[in-house]
């Protein structure tokens, strides 16, 4: 992290004995469930990724879950394939039986099982799983990605066969999107909405209005002529079938509410040093903070190494002999550069600190371009 | 760049998340707006940053004049849904109940496209706006729509066609048309893709531009946003990489950097390269403007650099 040569920081040999001790060892060794949490494009996917590697290395079972995964992490994991199920990233042999899985959140499937499991009998979860709008529902409905990404996680915790998910969120401009759309959802399919497109005439006797009963069929007919199919008959069933399992949907949401909260879990927010990407990592922060969700610390990406700081100026050019002197100014123009933006980011890296004197935080230096190894993986882990 | 904007009347801006589609389209709208075009930039996201870039401001439903060329509007999906239902009711109260009622999200949530489609009749209706004298005149020269990114701004362009191939018959055929004529038009409507020189960042573009392709809209130069401007030259980045031991030796400690920033400067390029080969067009390049904020006067370097004549006019291929 203070090397002082950038390019050398990505030349180091990875090591294959015990890994060393870096700031969020005891995180890796004693959680169960870290979540990354940050904006788009600040590397939160590969974040994920070099923290499954971490843990993989300390001994862990791990399992990694990408939301919207770039192709390139697919190939940085070397592995063939990433898809729902878990795909074991070869990382050789680990201590004490340690492992990487990958996957990826497959929405519609693990609505699937969802139906099945809390399906009272075998025709109920039929009937949802053929109607004609649920694939458009369980993929579209606003908030059914992070409902089916906390219900996987939950899955995945209670199964046994990891110790430790690290999950990796979709970019949202606020944190607590992601953790409140489940709740949201859940809300929305259990409540009485199903019951009233059965029988309209029951939001008379809620609203008292004739006229809102008279609406709500009129959109329904025009929206039906929209989508050009029974979307009222469709919706009615659809959702009718789901009231059926509401309980175990309720239940459910509250399990995993629970979980986030848990000792065991932790939250990791990603950022990079721009001043804009720290403005929006304070204010996860403080949301984070505000609801009560356990945050551990901040991975702050792409960082330029602060021992350029301590350079003196780059030395009088126009003493350099002449074929060198237009190199030379190059030279301390881009010390200069260099030493700006690195004296910008240290400010906005000690904002961080001052926001949580007790986080962690973890810097990962810039580097040429973005792992596309496992190798490079396995190096960027060691930072964690 | 900036010409083949301003040939047409309608222009989206999308790409992958985090590359700075909406400081591109608000640099694009200012340079449309300086070159004397009245211009509408129009936000889409409801939780988008283009009101704080203009200045702070709450951006309303309906066009806001900032400049007497330059106005702006965030299409809200809530607003464009209480219009529809009040033109299909006629009485606004009631499309306002309708909206806070969770049997309509369940029933809208199962219409994908809908909101979608009415983005589009917001948008097409500004670029008709007519005012003046028998309204003959257009009340914007362009609009410019910062669209969502990659994954959402191909099924928000294909909703026309979509529409059109499932409902070929119906009441909303003849707007489908349309607007699927408005889209198809190279001389009309044209996207543009921002994006990085970094590896996934193009990946992704070099995706979408597929797509956009498949859908048929006329797709301009890519934006490749935040090039760092300073640059070794060939000459230069050669003689760095060959651990040069002629040059003076207080220099040394300070070629590790140079010799990283050449790295950096050569991976750039590639990708740069990577765009070059594989798209129609050559990218147009901005520069990376270092802001704590993003304000207008921010942006004025890009909106420098887009005025800068492009190689090659866009082109449109099906």
């Amino acid at each position: 992290m203070t090397d002082p040569e950038p390019a050398a920081t990505h030349q180091e040999a990875q090591s294959d004995g015990a890994p060393s001790d870096g700031p969020f060892a005891a995180l890796l060794d004693r959680q169960q469930l870290l979540v990354c949490v940050g904006s788009g494009g600040v590397g939160k996917t590969t974040t994920a990724a070099a923290l499954g590697v971490a843990a993989a290395h300390r001994g862990r079972r791990t399992a990694v879950l990408t939301i919207d995964p770039a192709r390139r992490l697919r190939d940085a994991l070397g592995i063939a394939t990433l898809d729902g199920d878990p795909h074991r990233v070869p990382l050789g042999r680990q201590p004490q039986g340690g492992f990487l899985d990958a996957m990826v959140l497959d929405t519609k499937r693990t609505f699937d099982e969802l139906i099945q499991r809390y399906a009272p009998t075998e025709a109920a979860a039929t009937r949802v799983l053929t109607n004609r709008i649920y694939e458009s529902i369980s993929t579209a409905l606003a908030g059914s990605q992070e409902y089916m990404a906390m219900e996987r996680l939950h899955a995945l915790a209670t199964s046994e066969d990891y110790d430790i998910l690290v999950v990796d969120t979709p970019p949202t401009q606020h944190a607590l999107d992601f953790l409140e759309a489940p709740e949201r959802l859940t809300a929305l399919l259990t409540s009485r909405a199903a019951a009233i497109l059965q029988n309209p005439s029951l939001i008379l006797a809620r609203e008292g209005s004739r006229l809102v009963q008279t609406a709500l069929s009129a959109v329904l007919r025009g929206l039906e002529r929209f989508t050009g199919f029974e979307l009222l008959r469709d919706v009615a069933e659809f959702v009718g079938g789901l009231e059926e399992f509401s309980a175990g949907f309720q239940e459910r949401a509250a399990t995993v509410a629970r979980f986030l909260r848990a000792p065991a879990a932790s939250f990791v927010l990603v950022t990079t040093p721009e001043p804009a990407r720290i403005a929006e990592c304070l204010a996860f922060h403080a949301e984070l903070v505000r609801t009560g969700l356990p945050f551990a610390g901040f991975v702050v990406n792409r960082v330029l190494p602060p021992a350029l700081l301590g350079r003196p100026p780059f030395p009088d050019v126009e003493r350099a002999s002449e074929g060198d002197v237009q190199l030379g100014r190059k030279l301390a123009e881009l010390q200069r550069r260099f030493t700006s933006l690195v004296r910008t980011e240290r400010a906005e890296i000690e904002r961080l600190r001052a926001a949580a004197p007790h986080g962690l935080l973890v810097e990962v230096p810039l580097a040429i371009d973005e792992p596309s190894s496992l190798s490079r993986l396995v190096t960027l882990s060691a930072a964690f | 760049m900036l010409d083949a904007v301003l040939q047409r009347r309608l222009v989206f801006i999308t790409g992958k998340g985090g590359v700075g589609r909406t400081a591109v389209a608000t640099a694009l709208a200012l340079a449309a707006a300086r070159a004397g075009k009245r211009t509408l930039i129009v936000e889409i996201n409801p939780l988008g940053r283009l009101g704080e870039y203009l200045g702070d401001l709450t951006l309303a439903p309906e066009p806001t004049e900032i400049t007497p060329e330059l106005a702006a509007a965030a299409i809200a999906p809530a607003v464009i849904m209480e219009d529809f239902l009040a033109g299909m009711l006629r009485i606004r109260a009631l499309a306002r109940r309708l909206l806070e009622s969770n049997t309509f999200r369940v029933v809208t949530a199962a219409a994908p496209g809908l909101e979608d489609f009415l983005t589009l009749v917001r948008i097409a209706e500004w670029e008709d706006e007519r005012v003046g004298f028998k309204r003959r005149r257009h009340r914007f020269d362009l609009v410019i729509v910062d669209a969502p990114a990659t994954g959402h701004s191909v099924p928000l362009l294909a909703t026309p066609g979509t529409l059109l191939k499932m409902l070929p018959f119906g009441p909303l055929t003849s707007t489908a048309r349309d607007l699927a004529l408005l889209l198809g038009d190279p001389k009309r409507a044209a996207v543009t893709v921002v994006t990085r020189a970094e590896e996934m960042a193009v990946n992704e573009t070099l995706e979408l531009a597929t797509a956009l392709m498949r859908i048929g809209v006329a797709l301009l130069p890519v934006v490749v946003n935040a090039v760092d401007p300073f640059r070794f030259t060939r000459t230069e980045a050669q003689r760095l990489r060959s651990e040069p031991s002629d040059l003076p030796p207080s220099w040394q400690p300070y070629l590790g950097v140079a010799r990283f920033s050449v790295a950096r400067q050569r991976a750039a390029d590639r990708q740069i390269k990577r765009l070059t080969q594989a798209l129609p067009d050559k990218p147009v390049c901005l520069p990376h403007v270092t802001a704590g904020r993003i304000t207008l006067a921010a942006l004025e370097p890009l909106a420098d650099a887009l005025v800068r004549p492009s190689a090659r006019g866009s082109r449109r291929v099906s």
